[in-house]
Formats: C-alpha cells, structure tokens, sequence
C-alpha cells in the first residue's frame, strides 16, 4: 500500500503539469483579446504592448515558463479581468465558499435523499410513495435557476424568510444549499427506493422480524445498511461536483463561489484565471483521488491496494 | 450507527460554518445599492467601466467634479479655475482646506504625479489619449513607447544601463510638459490649443489624484523601462482617499463598504454615513434583492422585462413612451422606476472598404447605399415596438441637444420611397443581384431580435436579401475591429461634452473607426472644428447631414434605467452618470 501510495505521489505532478500543459494551448489557441473590452472603445496597439509586456505574455513561450515558474512557486498569476486582485486572492475568497455551500447541500440531498427513499420503498404503491416519486421527478427534471428563482420569488419576496440571496449569514446559506440539493436529493432517493425494495424481501430481514424487531428497527438498522451501498458510490463523484461550485447557483443566489470563474473566465478570455482555476480543480481531484484510495484500503482489507 | 450519524452531521455543520465565516453579523448600511457588473479595476488611471469610475468618483474627488443633476463640471478640490484669455492656460488653486482620508493635504504634486503615472506606458490608460491635449505630454509618452520598445529588443545583459540611463532622461523631459506645479497649492496646465471642454475633463476618473506616498511603496520599475504598480496599491488597507467617503472594505465579488470621509473639505454636505456596495451578477437577482427591500438602488435594469416595469414607470421621458404612438398604461404604478436619456447611440457600421470580406465589390462604398439602408429603417418602430425601454429614435449620430452650443442636425429620418431612388441613383435598379446583407452582432441582450427586425425593413423596404449572424462578444470584437463584416452592430458612449467625442471615430486614422471609413473632407473638417473653441462656432455650423452623418445607419439614443432610491437626501457623489 505504501508503495501504491508513493506512485501516486510521483505522479501528482505529472497529471498536474500535463493538464497544466493541455489547458495553455487551448488558452491560447481560442480566438479573442483577453485585453479587449466587451463594449466602448478598441485597444490600442501600444496599450497591448505595455499591459503584454506587464504581465509577461509578450510571446507564448514566454507566457508558458513564467506562469509555470510561478505555480512552482505557489503563485497562480495576475488576473487580467479583475485587475486589482490575483488569482491567489481569488482562489483563497471562492473556494472557501464554494466548499460550504457544498457541503451542507450534500448534507441535505443525502439525509433527505434517504429518508424519502426509504419512506418509498416501505409504503410502496400508496399515496407517500408517489408523493415521493414526484418530488424525486422534479428534482431531477426542473433546472435549478427555475427551482432557484421559484424559491426566492416565494420565499424571500413574498414571504419575507429568507434573505435574497448574498452571502455572509447563515440564513443566506438555506436556499442555495436546498437548490443545490434538490437535483442530488431525487438522485439519491430514488437509488435508495431501489435498493431498499430488493433487501426487504430478503431472507435475513425475515429472521429479524421473527426475532421481534419492531419494524422500524428492521428497516432503519438492518435493511438500510445494504440500502445504502449504491448511494455510498454514487456520493464520490457528486462530492467533487459540488465542492467546486455551480455557476447557475451562484448567480442566482448571488453567491461568490468559484464555480462562476470556470465560465466568466473564459467569457472574459482571463488566460491567467483560466489557468489558475484550472490548476486549482486538478489539484482537488488528484487529491481526492489519492484520499478515496487510501479511504478504500483503510475500510475494507479485502480490497488489496494492488488491484486498485 | 446513530452515534457515526450525529457525528458526521455535527462535524459537516460546524466546517460549514466556520467555512461560510458566517458568526459576524453586520449592522445594514445607510445606502445599499448594486452597482452592475463586477469592478475590474480600482486605479483611476486604468479604469474604463463605468461601475469602476462610479465608485472611483465617490472616494476620490477631481480637480472639478460633475454637478448631481446637470453634469456640468463645477468646481471640487480646486476653487474655481483661472483661465487666460487665449484659453490655453489653467491655473487652479487647491481648496486649502481638501485633504486626504489620513489628514494630509491634497496637493498640486499629487495631482501632477497622477497625471504622469496615467500617461505612463506601464499603466497602459485606455483614456491617456486625453491628455494629449496638454502640451507637450503626447511627445513625451511617444518618446516613452519607443525607448521601452526599443530596449525589450535588446539582450537583456544590455537592458539595466540602457534603461538607467532612458530614465534618468525622462524626468527633465517631463519638466518641458505643460503641467507645473508652481507652488504646493497650485497647479498649471497649459493646453495645446484652447479646449472648450478640458473643465468636464478634469472631473473624469483618469484625471483624480492618488496619495503619492501610499502608492510609492508599489512601484515597480521593469527591465524594458516600464513603469508600474502592484495592483494591490487599490485595497482599502493601502492607501488614503481624498472623496466624500472611503473604502474600508472590500470583498473580492461580494461587497464594498464605504464610510463618510472625516477629512472631507465639504463634509457637512454629506449626509450619509455609511454605503455598501453590492456586486450582484445577476439582473434577475438585483431585482429580487431590491423588492425584498434589502438594496435601495439599482444603477441599472438589464432583465427581460424591464420593458414592462419602465411601461407601468410613466418615466417623463422625452422619447417614444411619452410621444404620440405611445400605447401605455393608464396610470404609472411604479413611481420608482426611472429611464432617461444617456449619452450614447445604437447603431449600425456598413463596411465601407471597397470591397467586402469575401472580396466581392462593395455596394456600401457608396454613400448613397449607405444612406438608403439608412432611410430605410423605422426608427420609431424599433423603439416602440422592439426596444421598448423609452429610447429616443436616432436620427443622427449625436444625441440631440445633448451638448451646450450645439445645435441640432436634421438627420436621416425614414423615407423608404426617397431609399429606392437613392439606389436607382447608385446602379442599382434590379435587387436581385444585390449582395446577401449580413447582420453581425454579439449574442445577448435584445441585439438579436433588433437585428431582426431591422432586416425585415430592409427586405420590406428595398427588396433585399438578408440574414443574421450572433457570435460571442470576443470573437465579435475582433472582427469588427478589422472590419470582417458586411453590417455590423455598435454602439458609443460620449466621454465629454463636445461633439468630437462621438465625430472623431470616424476620422480616417481614428482606432475606432470600425467602419473603415475614409473621407479627407471630413477629416479636415474635424481639424478644423477642434481647433475652434466652441461647437457654434464650428465652419458650416450645423453641418449638412450629407456630408458626414451617414456613415452609421442609427438606430435609438440609449436610455439609463435605473429604480429611484429609498432615500430622498441621495448624497452628492451618487449620481448615475448617464455620460460615463
């Protein structure tokens, strides 16, 4: 395991300059000024030599090592939209509330996710089951800027619960953490239905019952606990798309997060946030990788660290 | 089990919180507002977006400022200005009581080592050309470019010296230029040539001061003799203001807050003692946000259906609502939506090179094809049923009495009949051959359906066939930079009150002029005028409408729409700047 551990370690910065590598071309392949405004008046060809000149982008290679140099250094670079702020800075305001905002929808979609899988599946074909099945279908098939509209027009306009969107409180942080959600909540419940459904005709629920469980113990203590495998798999990738931001989440609620760099940087042709945010979310999946493989070994020795 | 879940869930919850910094509750400020679109910039010399220069004339204040409702240049950190009487010379006295935000006097030397630093290659202004109009400067900065250029060609063993030696040169340079500051209090600019309106351009963003000793320990002097400064100079914790407030805090995307300036020369005119200024992406949200009553002022509605609210607005708006095809609502039912006129125009360039993209011959190179596009469109149409946010028709390229002095043109209305003569004049008797018009505009907001429409009139109106083409911002920039389209959408703002701020692009060597047009007569003619010190008394004042104001098809005048504030007492500084 240890020696699996070191090959990944040895790795890391491969993948890391590899994916570094592939984004600079398409950075700087893609037609458009990242100096040139979107409105007003056109840029001068002297003004592009001394801001190119500035940021160390006179000519491509150039661009390459400096930047490069600088992420050795731990320094992702000059944002040349948001001129005044660096993409440390940048990276160091959002990332942090991206990963908040994640976390507590994760939170969300799964305990609520469950519950409603479970309910489903215990009181199937009746009224609770359909109810369930139809919040699931919305969740997944509205788009979250209508749900995300929809609740701050009901519940921060006309009742006045929550605040508009924003960030600061924790009150700001309900309603984009429940949008958030919602998709991941009907995805999760509906593999909890599934899998609830195929355990309790199960044999060894029967002995549970006949031991003189109460049914509620049955199905939370035994038969959730196999219930729960699929969701357990399905958790890993939507931690990592949900920790790193959602752009039509953020601009609904207004929320500063990171997932509205990835699409404004490159609406703004910020060559240096691209890179930056780019190198950033590599790094968080080359991290979690290594994390899960640990994670892995560590809670079921069957799984040997060589056939991963 | 349950003993995992607790855990699991009261460790989730407290990252969270400690994550989202979500324990600090601040008191409301006394002004909420959203200023649309992020700021890209804080240094008043590299600014160019209007949400950037809104901000920067409430902290910094100017030589002179603009007047709350007029926008007239008055008088700010300078007493009123002494000027000869050949109008070439300004002397301007600073106010002895205007000092900055840490109680150090304002002086002539900070506004003169603001105004070097902003000519500056390394700061690369977009509005350095401003400047050219004081004596001397444009010589300098030339000079500047060169050398800089020169030197990043050499090797860079060589670089150190011949830079040392570029910049001991440069200030003895700077010395011959016409900003001297003659003594700590006062400062003299001697223009070029009388300006008319060099007061209006002494209370733009480029031309405030900075706080030289804060800004000195940013300074950063390149291997090529560039000149710059670290852009963290600009964060509230790093330097001093001069404005009636200051920013003490600013969070990257989210807010900026600023508190009433102690030192401010005209304090007791202030009347509010805190602001916050919200970044908001979304229209949609904005809006939101100031129904439920948590912002007081919108700069701006950009949403879809800020026709329908600027409808039930009943603006006193001197365009098309109020006009006689109007079709409003009875009565305005919401009293705090406001839309009036900006400073701009929305219109349409023909690629006037002799030839088109494709290499094919280009009918709009001639004049009168251009004018009959141009007589072809419903402007009042566009407006009321298109545009729908109360813009005045255009009829010319300058809004109309937009400027003091001068006077109205009578530009192209809509005249489909005197259109297809002017074609028959032009060859072109048989349509069918005529070349597909092309649209090009950007995706986003109504250009795709004005576009439309616009096409619709032309193949009504002239028998034409048309189509439509929406690329994305940047790649549109491009090729209208370098005139890849046969019609391309476009707009422009005024930058100060004289007609050259909207003629100029379409001087032959002007970088706007996007259209490619060419046209000697106009380019001396534009000389000419600039050399006289005010718009009437402009040769052949007003100038017949043929002879140059045909060059873009003009669609609407822009409107500013914005919601009124919850507070009646708006202090000063927060004026919407329908002329940024």
């Amino acid at each position: 395991m240890i020696r699996r551990i070191g090959s990944r370690l040895v790795q890391a910065p491969l993948i890391l300059w590899a994916v570094y590598t592939i984004a600079f071309v398409m950075v700087v392949s893609v037609p458009g000024n990242p100096f040139e405004h979107e409105g007003g008046r056109n840029l001068s060809p002297v003004i592009e030599m001394g801001l190119r000149q500035r940021y160390g982008m006179e000519d491509n290679w150039q661009f390459y090592w400096r930047y490069l140099t600088g992420l050795l250094h731990g320094d992702l670079g000059q944002s040349l939209h948001y001129r005044d702020w660096t993409c440390n800075q940048i990276v160091r305001h959002s990332l942090p509330v991206s990963a908040a905002l994640g976390s507590l929808a994760l939170l969300i979609a799964l305990f609520a996710g469950v519950g409603l899988g479970v309910i489903g599946a215990v009181r199937r074909h009746t009224v609770w089951d359909y109810l369930t099945l139809g919040v699931a279908v919305v969740g997944i098939s509205v788009p979250t800027f209508v749900i995300g509209a929809g609740l701050l027009i009901l519940l921060a306009v006309w009742v006045r619960l929550f605040p508009p969107g924003g960030w600061g409180t924790p009150a700001q942080l309900v309603l984009p953490a429940v949008t958030l959600a919602l998709p991941f909540m009907a995805y999760i419940a509906r593999l909890t239905r599934l899998g609830m459904i195929d355990v309790l005709s199960s044999d060894f629920l029967r002995t549970a019952r006949a031991k003189g469980l109460s049914e509620s113990q049955v199905v939370l203590k035994h038969a959730l606990r196999v219930a729960f495998l699929p969701v357990l798999s399905f958790l890993g990738p939507a931690a990592a798309a949900v920790l790193t931001g959602s752009f039509v989440i953020e601009k609904v609620f207004n929320v500063p997060g990171l997932g509205l760099h990835f699409v404004n940087g490159v609406i703004n042709r910020d060559q240096m946030l691209i890179l930056a945010a780019v190198t950033v979310y590599a790094g968080l999946i080359v991290l979690f990788n290594l994390l899960v493989d640990i994670a892995y070994t560590w809670l079921d020795p069957r799984i040997s660290a060589e056939a991963i | 089990m349950a003993k995992y879940v607790v855990t699991v869930v009261v460790a989730a919850l407290a990252l969270t919180w400690l994550l989202a910094g979500a324990a600090v509750k601040h008191p409301r400020a006394d002004f909420v507002f959203v200023n649309r679109g992020t700021i890209a910039t804080l240094d008043p010399a590299a600014m160019s977006w209007m949400q950037d220069i809104r901000l920067a004339l409430t902290v910094w204040e100017g030589l002179y400022s603009y007047h709350p409702v007029t926008t007239e240049p008055i008088p700010a950190t300078s007493l009123p200005a002494q000027v000869s009487p050949d109008g070439r010379t300004y002397t301007f006295r600073i106010r002895p009581e205007a000092r900055w935000s840490n109680g150090d006097p304002v002086t002539a030397h900070d506004f003169a080592y603001a105004w070097r630093r902003a000519v500056e290659p390394g700061t690369s202004a977009d509005y350095a050309f401003f400047f050219n109009l004081i004596d001397g400067v444009e010589a300098y900065v030339a000079w500047r470019y060169e050398n800089v250029e020169r030197i990043s060609r050499l090797p860079a063993n060589q670089r150190f010296a011949e830079r040392d030696m570029h910049l001991r040169e440069a200030d003895p340079r700077w010395q011959s230029v016409g900003i001297s500051v003659i003594d700590a209090k006062t400062l003299r600019v001697t223009l070029k040539r009388p300006v008319a309106y060099f007061l209006d351009l002494c209370a733009f963003s480029i031309f405030l001061p900075v706080h030289r000793q804060s800004i000195e320990r940013f300074k950063v002097v390149g291997d090529t003799g560039l000149i710059y400064y670290d852009e963290q100079w600009t964060k509230p914790y790093n330097t001093h203001f001069n404005g009636p407030f200051v920013m003490t805090e600013w969070l990257f995307r989210r807010s900026i807050k600023l508190e009433r300036n102690p030192h401010y020369w005209d304090r007791q005119a202030v009347k509010l003692s805190t602001i916050q200024m919200l970044d908001v992406e979304d229209a949609n949200t904005a809006w939101l946000m100031y129904s439920a009553g948590a912002v007081d002022w919108l700069s701006s509605l950009d949403m879809d259906y800020a026709p329908e609210l600027i409808r039930r607005s009943g603006s006193p708006l001197p365009g098309a609502l109020n006009g006689p095809n109007s079709r409003r609502g009875a009565t305005p039912t919401r009293r705090d939506i406001h839309a009036f006129p900006a400073f701009g125009t929305y219109f349409y360039n023909f690629n006037c090179e002799p030839k088109l993209p494709d290499g094919t011959d280009n009918p709009w190179h001639d004049r009168r094809v251009r004018q009959a596009f141009a007589l072809a469109v419903d402007k009042q149409q566009l407006v009321d049923r298109v545009i729908r946010r109360g813009n005045l028709p255009a009829d010319t390229f300058i809004p109309p009495r937009s400027i003091p002095n001068y006077p109205a043109v009578e530009g192209l209305g809509c005249d489909p009949v005197r259109a297809r003569e002017l074609l028959a004049q032009a060859g072109w008797t048989d349509m069918s051959n005529f070349p597909i018009v092309e649209v090009l505009f950007n995706t986003g907001f109504n250009h795709g359906q004005i576009a439309e429409a616009i096409c619709k009139m032309w193949e009504t109106n002239l028998g034409v066939r048309t189509a439509i083409r929406g690329i994305e911002v940047k790649l549109f920039r491009e090729d209208k930079k370098n005139a890849r389209y046969v019609v391309c959408r476009a707009s422009w703002y005024g930058d100060y009150g004289d007609p050259t701020t909207f003629l100029e692009m379409f001087q032959s060597e002007n970088g706007n002029n996007d259209s490619h047009f060419r046209d000697r007569t106009f380019d001396d003619m534009l000389d000419e005028a600039e050399r006289q010190p005010t718009p009437d008394m402009w040769p052949n004042s007003p100038w017949p409408s043929d002879s140059w104001s045909t060059k873009p098809c003009r669609c609407c005048h822009s409107t500013t729409t914005s919601t009124s504030s919850r507070w009646t007492p708006i202090a000063s500084p927060i004026c919407t700047l329908p002329r940024g």
